[in-house]
C-alpha cells in the first residue's frame, strides 16, 4: 500500500506533468492551425459535411416526430427529412409550389379539396408515397392532437380514392387551407409502413419516431446527440435526384454561444449560422470570408396588453396611452442593431393578406400623458411585464420601455417566466400577465394565422389572442374574411383593413417591429436561398454545396 | 473495520432515503401544471386529465412518494417533460461529459497542486512558496463563471488558440462510443485528430474547474507538509543521518498526503457544484447544462432527477474516501 | 485582579491591532469598508442612475464619459456596479441571517436535549449536507419560483447545516460546565439556561464562521443569478449583469467582465477579513484538515472536544 508512494519522486512527477502539458498544448496549436489551412485549400469538398450552427436559442428539437414537435428549430431539421404536399417559398413574399402534390383543386363551396400526387416517390424505407400514406399522416396528426394539430382543426376527414389522389373534406370553408398544408409544424408526410412496424400499444409509432425518421425527404437521420448536434446524410432515392451540386452530409449544431458561432465562421469550422447577436453579425459582415444576408422574417415583435383583467389596462384610453409610449424606431435600432423594420400592421409584410393598418401610433409621450390623465391615471400605476425566460430581446425591449414609462409615472416590473408556468397562467384572463412581450411566429404564411389568432375573441388560451381581446364587430369581419376567397383579393384586404382600424383603436396589442432574419454564410458555400415562408432555421440544404 | 464499514453503509442508506424525501418534497411544491407540458399546450382538458392519470399526478402525496421511491429503486426517475424521454436516459447521455470534465479537473489539480504544495513547504519562504501562497489566496474567492468568461475572451477571442464552447468542433466526427468521454474514446479508437480536438475543448473548462480547487490543495498540502516536517520522528530520522530527500520521500510525504486525500472528498462537493456553472459558461453538454436548461423549461422532474443522482454520487464517494482514509492511516480511532 | 484584567484587555487589543496592521489585513479592511459604502451610499456616489439610458453611447468602451464603459442601452457600467453592491450585501446578509437562525435553533436543541432529539436533528442535517450546495439551491430556488426571494431562501436552506453542527458542538461542550450545573442547581429553567448561559459561549466561533462565510455566500448568490435564478434580468445585480453581458463578450467585454471583477474582489476582501477576524478572536483555531481535530470531527463526534469552526462549507466556494 505504501510502496508506490515511496518510489515516486515528486520532482519527477512535477517535471513530467509540465512537459506533458506543454506537448499537448503545442500539438493543439498545431492542430488548430492545420485545420484552418486545410479548409481554405479544399477543392470540391463533397465528403466534408455542411456544418450549420443554429445557435443557442431553443434550436434543438424536443422531438423528431413531426406530429409532436412545436418548437422553433424543429422545422429546420424536419424539412430536410420530410416532404409536404405543397411548399411555401419566396424571399420577400410567399407563394405556394407543388411538392408531393402536383396539382390540386377545390370544390365551389370550398369544402372539398382534391390533390393529385406525384408518382414514383419513395420513402426512406423504400415504400411508395401514395394517398394512403397521406391519409395516414393527417389521421395521425388529428388523432394525436399534439404539436401544431390545430392548424388542421377544420379538416373533417381525409380520403384516398386511388393511390395518387387525396381528398380532404373540411368542416367549414377555410381560405387559407392550401397555405396551412405548408405549415412549419405539420403536414410532413410520414411512412405508415415504418410507423406501424414500430408501433407500441397503438401509439402509431410515436415512441419510435421521437428519435428516428420515417420521411421521404432528401436527407436521412444519421444520429442525434442531445445537447450537441444532429447529423443527416443523403437519401440516394430522393425523388428530385442528385444531379448537380448538393450537400451529401449535413451537421446541425445547437447550443453554441454567439461568440463561438462567430469564431467558428471566421475560422471555417462552421459553414453557416443564424442566431448571432446583432453586434457579432455586424462584425462578421466586415470579414472577407463570410457573407451576411439580411432579410425580413415573419416574426413581428409585439406587446400584448390584458384587456379583460381588472386593472388600469382594462381601460381603452390607458392602452392607447401605452401605445403612444412605445418608441418602435428605438427598438429597431437598439435591440436589433438597426436591422428590424417598424411594424405598420399586426401582420408581417410578405404574407398574402398583408395590409397596413389605417391607424398608426407614433412615439408621443405628451399625448400619452394626456390620455392617461383623461383616464384618471395621471398619478400612474404599477404593472407587470412578462417575458418567456431566456428571451433576451424581449428583456431589452422592456428595459428600453421602462425608462419612457417612468416619465409617465408608470412602474414596469419585468418578470421572466418559464414557458410552462406562463402557459398555465395565460389560460385564464384573471391570471394572465398584464403585459406580455413576444414575437409571434406564424405556422404558415397567411393572413388567417395572424389576424384571426390575434383578434378573434374565441381564439384564446395559448393558441392565440394573448390579450384576451374581444370585439364583436371585429369578430364578424374576421368570420367573413375566413370564408371569403383569395386572401389577396381587394375585398378581403379591405376587410382586414377595417378589422385593424377598429382593433388598433382598441389597442390590445402594440406591434413594434418586424424582426430581421440574418444569416451568416461562408463565401465558399453556394446555393443558399432564404425562404420567407418558413422560419429562418430552415436552410435549403439540398441545394447547398461548398467549394 | 468491518463494523465501521457496515455502520457507514447503513448511514448511507438512511441518507439516501433522506435525499429522496428532500427531492420529493421540493418537487411537490410545484406551481406549474406538469400535465400541460407533457401533453403540449394545444391539448384539450380531456387529454390533460389522461396525462394526469397516466403520470399519477392526481394521487395523494404519500402514495406519490411511495411510487416515486419505488420508481427510483427500479431505476426510473420519471419522464423529462422537455426532452420527452426518461430522465435516466437523459442522465446516461449527459453524465459522461460531466465525469470527463470533473476527472480531468481533479487530475490536473492534484498533479499540479500537490507537488507545488510540497515544494512550497520544503523551500519555505522561497519564490515558489510566495507564488503558491498568493495563488492560494487569489484562488480561494474566485467566481468560477467569471474566470470562465475571462479565459474564453483571452484564449478564444483574443489569442484564438482555443475554442470557446462545446466538446468537439462541429466539423469533427464523433468518436465511437465506449465510455462517452470523447478524449478517452478517441484515444481508444486511435483517432488522434479527434483526440486533440477534444482535448482543445476540455482545456479551458477543466482549467476553470480546477483552479480554485488547486489553490486549496496547494494550501492544505503545504500546511500539512509543514506540520509533518516539524514532527519529532522526522527530526529523529534526520539526526540518524538519512538524507533530506530520503526523509521527505519515504517518511514525510506519506503522512503529509493524508490531508489532501481527505480533502478530495470535500472537494468533490465543491466541484460538483462548480461544474454546473462551468458547463453553462462553456456550453458543455453535461448534467449541469442539462439541469440548467431544465430550469428554463420548468422541467421539475429532470431537475429533481439530477439533484438526486448528484447527491447520491456525492454521498457514495464520500463513503469511499472515508474508507480509503481509514485504510491509509491506521492511527485513527474510529467510533463504533 | 482589576489591574490584570485591564492589562489582559490591553494585551489583546494590542495583539488585534498588530494583526490588523499586516498589509493583507489592511487591504481587507479597506475593501470591506469600500463595499459597505457602495452598498449604503451607492446612489449618492454613482455618476449616473443605474437604469439611466444613454442610447447615443450604447456599447461604448471605457471613456471619460463612462468610466468603465456603457452597456447595450447606454447604461453606465460603473454606476450599475455600485448599485449591484447593495444587492449583494443585502442578499448575503439575509441568507446568513436565515442560516444562523435556523442553524442555531437546530444545533442548540440537538446539543442540549441530546439522545433522540439529537439523533434525528443530526440525521436531517446530514441529509442536507449530502447535497452539493449549488445543486440543492438550484432545485429549491426553481420550485419556489426563481426570483430574488426564492434565491435567498434557497441558499439559506443550504447553508444552515454548518451552523447547526457548530452550535451543537459548542452546546455539548459547555453544557456540562460547572457554572451551568450550578445554575441548574439553583433552579434556573431550561430555556433560560440554554439561551443566556450556553449560547452566549457559542458567539465567538459562530461569529468567526459568519465572517468566513460571507464571501462564499456572495459568490453563490451571484452564481444563481447568473444561471437565471435570483435577480431578474435588467437588474444591476452582479451575477445578472454578467449573464446579460455574456453575449457581448467579443464586442463589448466590459459589460460582463467588470461586474465579475467586482464580485471577485468583494469576495476576496471579505474572505481575508474573515480570516483576520478568525485570527483575532480565535488564535488557536485550526483550518487544516490533516490535524487530529479534523479527523475526530469526520468520524462522528458524540462527546468530547467542541468542534472548532470548520473551513467554509465544502471547504471552498466559488
Amino acid at each position: 500500500m505504501t510502496r508506490p508512494l515511496r518510489k515516486i519522486s515528486f520532482r519527477l512527477l512535477l517535471y513530467a506533468s509540465v512537459i506533458g502539458l506543454t506537448a499537448v498544448g503545442l500539438s493543439a496549436c498545431g492542430q488548430s492551425g492545420a485545420k484552418t489551412k486545410s479548409s481554405a485549400a479544399n477543392g470540391p469538398a463533397s465528403n466534408a459535411p455542411l456544418v450549420i450552427d443554429l445557435g443557442a436559442g431553443n434550436a434543438e428539437p424536443s422531438s423528431l416526430d413531426p406530429d409532436v414537435d412545436y418548437d422553433n428549430g424543429d422545422y429546420g431539421i424536419l424539412s430536410q427529412i420530410y416532404d409536404q404536399l405543397v411548399s411555401a417559398s419566396g424571399t420577400t413574399s410567399v407563394s405556394i409550389h407543388p411538392s408531393l402534390a402536383t396539382t390540386w383543386s377545390s370544390s365551389k363551396d370550398g369544402l372539398t379539396w382534391t390533390f393529385h400526387l406525384r408518382p414514383n416517390v419513395h420513402f426512406h424505407d423504400g415504400s411508395l408515397v401514395n394517398a394512403k400514406a397521406v391519409k395516414f399522416t393527417y389521421d395521425r396528426c388529428l388523432k394525436m392532437k399534439q404539436g401544431g394539430w390545430a392548424d388542421f382543426a377544420e379538416v373533417k376527414s381525409v380520403d384516398a380514392p386511388d393511390p395518387l389522389t387525396v381528398v380532404f373534406h373540411l368542416k367549414y370553408r377555410f381560405s387559407s387551407f392550401l397555405n396551412s398544408l405548408s405549415s412549419v409544424n405539420n403536414g410532413n408526410i410520414v411512412s405508415p409502413t415504418t410507423l406501424l412496424k414500430h408501433q407500441v400499444n397503438g401509439d402509431l409509432g410515436a415512441k419510435w419516431l421521437y428519435n428516428h425518421d420515417a420521411g421521404s425527404g432528401p436527407y436521412e437521420l444519421t444520429s442525434w446527440t442531445h445537447g450537441q448536434r444532429i447529423e443527416l446524410h443523403k437519401f440516394p432515392g430522393y425523388w428530385r435526384g442528385w444531379k448537380g451540386n448538393h450537400a451529401s452530409k449535413v451537421v446541425f449544431q445547437f447550443t453554441a454561444a454567439s461568440a463561438t458561432q462567430r469564431l467558428g465562421l471566421e475560422n471555417g469550422s462552421v459553414d453557416a449560422a443564424i442566431g448571432l447577436s446583432p453586434q457579432d453579425f455586424s462584425a462578421l459582415a466586415k470579414s472577407s470570408s463570410v457573407v451576411v444576408q439580411n432579410h425580413q422574417s415573419l416574426f413581428v415583435q409585439y406587446l400584448a396588453l390584458n384587456c379583460k383583467k381588472e386593472g388600469p389596462l382594462k381601460n381603452r384610453l390607458v392602452r392607447q396611452a401605452l401605445a403612444y409610449s412605445v418608441n418602435a424606431p428605438h427598438v429597431a435600432k437598439f435591440v436589433w442593431g438597426g436591422f428590424a423594420t417598424v411594424a405598420k400592421s399586426y401582420a408581417p409584410t410578405g404574407i398574402p393578406g398583408y395590409v397596413e393598418s389605417p391607424i398608426q401610433y407614433k412615439f408621443d409621450l405628451a399625448k400619452a400623458k394626456k390620455l392617461l390623465a383623461q383616464a384618471g391615471y395621471a398619478k400612474g400605476f404599477s404593472v407587470d411585464g412578462v417575458i418567456i425566460a431566456g428571451d433576451q430581446m424581449g428583456s431589452l425591449v422592456y428595459q428600453l420601455w421602462q425608462s419612457d414609462l417612468s416619465k409617465l409615472n408608470i412602474k414596469l416590473n419585468i418578470k421572466p417566466l418559464p414557458y410552462p408556468q406562463f402557459a398555465k397562467l395565460q389560460q385564464k384572463a384573471s391570471t394572465s400577465p398584464d403585459i406580455i412581450s413576444n414575437a409571434w411566429g406564424l405556422d404558415y404564411a397567411s393572413d388567417f394565422a395572424i389576424y384571426y389568432q390575434f383578434l378573434y375573441s374565441k381564439a384564446t388560451s395559448v393558441q392565440g389572442n394573448w390579450a384576451y381581446y374581444g370585439n364583436p364587430k371585429v369578430d364578424a369581419i374576421l368570420i367573413k374574411a375566413r370564408a371569403a376567397g383569395q386572401a389577396n383579393s381587394p375585398a378581403v384586404l379591405n376587410l382586414y383593413r377595417q378589422a385593424q382600424k377598429i382593433s388598433y383603436g382598441d389597442a390590445p396589442y402594440i406591434p413594434m417591429v418586424q424582426e430581421p432574419a440574418r444569416i451568416a454564410i461562408r463565401s465558399n458555400v453556394h446555393g443558399y436561398q432564404y425562404n420567407l415562408g418558413e422560419t429562418p432555421y430552415d436552410f435549403n440544404v439540398y441545394n447547398m454545396w461548398k467549394s | 473495520m468491518l463494523r465501521f464499514v457496515t455502520r457507514r453503509l447503513f448511514l448511507l442508506v438512511l441518507t439516501a432515503i433522506g435525499i429522496t424525501l428532500v427531492t420529493f418534497v421540493i418537487s411537490h411544491v410545484v406551481p406549474a401544471d406538469p400535465a400541460v407540458l407533457i401533453a403540449g399546450h394545444n391539448a384539450t382538458e380531456h387529454t390533460l386529465e389522461l396525462v394526469r392519470h397516466q403520470y399519477g399526478l392526481d394521487k395523494p402525496l404519500v402514495t406519490q412518494y411511495l411510487d416515486y421511491l419505488n420508481g427510483i429503486l427500479h431505476g426510473d426517475l420519471g419522464m423529462s417533460t422537455y426532452s420527452r424521454r426518461s430522465v435516466v436516459t437523459d442522465l446516461a447521455a449527459y453524465l459522461p461529459a460531466t465525469v470527463e470534465l470533473v476527472l480531468v479537473a481533479i487530475v490536473s489539480a492534484v498533479t499540479i497542486g500537490v507537488p507545488l504544495g510540497v515544494v512550497s513547504a520544503i523551500r519555505k519562504g522561497g519564490v515558489i512558496d510566495h507564488f503558491s501562497r498568493i495563488f492560494a489566496i487569489a484562488g480561494s474567492s474566485l467566481p468560477l463563471f467569471w474566470l470562465g468568461l475571462l479565459l474564453q475572451l483571452v484564449f478564444g477571442g483574443t489569442l484564438k488558440i482555443l475554442p470557446l464552447t462545446g466538446r468537439l468542433s462541429p466539423s469533427v466526427a464523433l468518436p465511437p462510443k465506449t465510455t462517452g468521454m470523447y478524449t478517452i474514446d478517441s484515444l481508444l479508437a486511435g483517432q488522434l485528430g479527434t483526440f486533440v480536438n477534444a482535448l482543445e475543448h476540455i482545456v479551458l473548462p477543466a482549467a476553470v474547474l480546477a483552479f480554485a480547487s488547486l489553490s486549496l490543495i496547494v494550501r492544505v498540502t503545504r500546511s500539512s507538509m509543514l506540520e509533518v516536517l516539524s514532527q519529532d520522528y522526522i527530526r529523529t530520522a534526520r539526526t540518524k543521518g538519512l538524507s533530506r530527500r530520503r526523509v521527505i520521500v519515504r517518511h514525510a510525504l506519506r503522512n503529509a498526503l493524508i490531508a489532501p486525500v481527505t480533502l478530495l472528498g470535500l472537494q468533490l462537493g465543491y466541484l460538483l457544484s462548480g461544474v454546473f456553472l462551468v458547463e453553462v459558461v462553456f456550453s458543455w453538454p453535461g448534467i449541469g447544462f442539462y439541469s440548467v436548461h431544465a430550469v428554463q423549461g420548468s422541467d421539475y422532474v429532470a431537475i429533481m432527477g439530477v439533484t438526486l443522482v448528484v447527491a447520491l454520487i456525492y454521498s457514495t464517494i464520500n463513503l469511499l474516501t472515508d474508507i480509503a482514509y481509514l485504510a491509509m492511516d491506521p492511527r485513527i480511532s474510529y467510533e463504533t | 485582579m482589576h489591574l490584570s484584567a485591564a492589562r489582559d484587555f490591553r494585551a489583546r487589543h494590542r495583539r488585534a491591532l498588530k494583526l490588523a496592521s499586516r498589509p493583507t489585513s489592511l487591504v481587507a479592511i479597506a475593501g470591506v469598508v469600500l463595499l459597505l459604502v457602495a452598498a449604503v451610499f451607492g446612489t449618492l456616489i454613482a455618476p449616473y442612475g443605474s437604469s439611466k439610458l444613454d442610447l447615443a453611447h450604447a456599447l461604448q468602451g471605457p471613456s471619460m464619459r463612462h468610466f468603465l464603459g456603457a452597456d447595450e442601452l447606454g447604461r453606465d457600467v460603473f454606476s450599475r456596479l455600485i448599485a449591484g453592491a447593495r444587492y449583494s450585501v443585502v442578499s448575503a446578509a439575509s441568507v446568513l441571517t436565515i442560516a444562523l437562525v435556523v442553524g442555531t435553533l437546530v444545533g442548540a436543541l440537538a446539543g442540549y436535549f441530546g439522545h433522540a432529539v439529537d439523533e434525528i436533528l443530526m440525521r436531517i442535517t446530514d441529509v442536507f449536507l449530502a447535497f452539493p450546495s449549488l445543486v440543492l439551491a438550484l432545485a429549491i430556488s426553481v420550485t419556489l419560483g426563481g426570483g430574488l426571494q426564492s434565491a435567498i431562501l434557497a441558499i439559506g436552506a443550504v447553508w444552515w447545516p454548518s451552523y447547526a453542527r457548530l452550535v451543537r458542538g459548542q452546546v455539548l461542550g459547555t453544557k456540562s460546565n460547572d457554572y451551568v450545573e450550578a445554575a441548574r442547581a439553583l433552579g434556573v429553567r431550561n430555556t433560560r439556561l440554554l439561551v443566556v448561559h450556553i449560547l452566549r459561549n457559542c458567539m465567538t466561533p459562530v461569529l468567526v464562521q459568519l465572517t468566513l462565510d460571507i464571501g462564499n455566500v456572495l459568490v453563490t448568490f451571484a452564481g444563481l443569478s447568473y444561471l437565471g435564478l435570483g435577480a431578474a434580468p435588467g437588474s444591476p445585480e452582479w451575477g445578472a449583469t454578467i449573464s446579460d453581458g455574456q453575449i457581448y463578450i467579443l464586442t463589448a467585454w466590459w459589460i460582463a467582465l467588470f461586474p465579475g471583477l467586482a464580485l471577485y474582489l468583494a469576495a476576496l476582501v471579505l474572505n481575508l477579513a474573515g480570516e483576520l477576524v478568525g485570527d483575532i478572536l480565535m488564535p488557536g483555531r485550526s483550518t487544516r484538515l490533516g490535524s487530529d481535530a479534523g479527523r475526530r470531527r469526520r468520524f462522528g463526534l458524540r462527546r468530547g472536544a467542541p468542534a472548532k469552526p470548520s473551513p467554509p462549507r465544502e471547504a471552498l466556494d466559488f
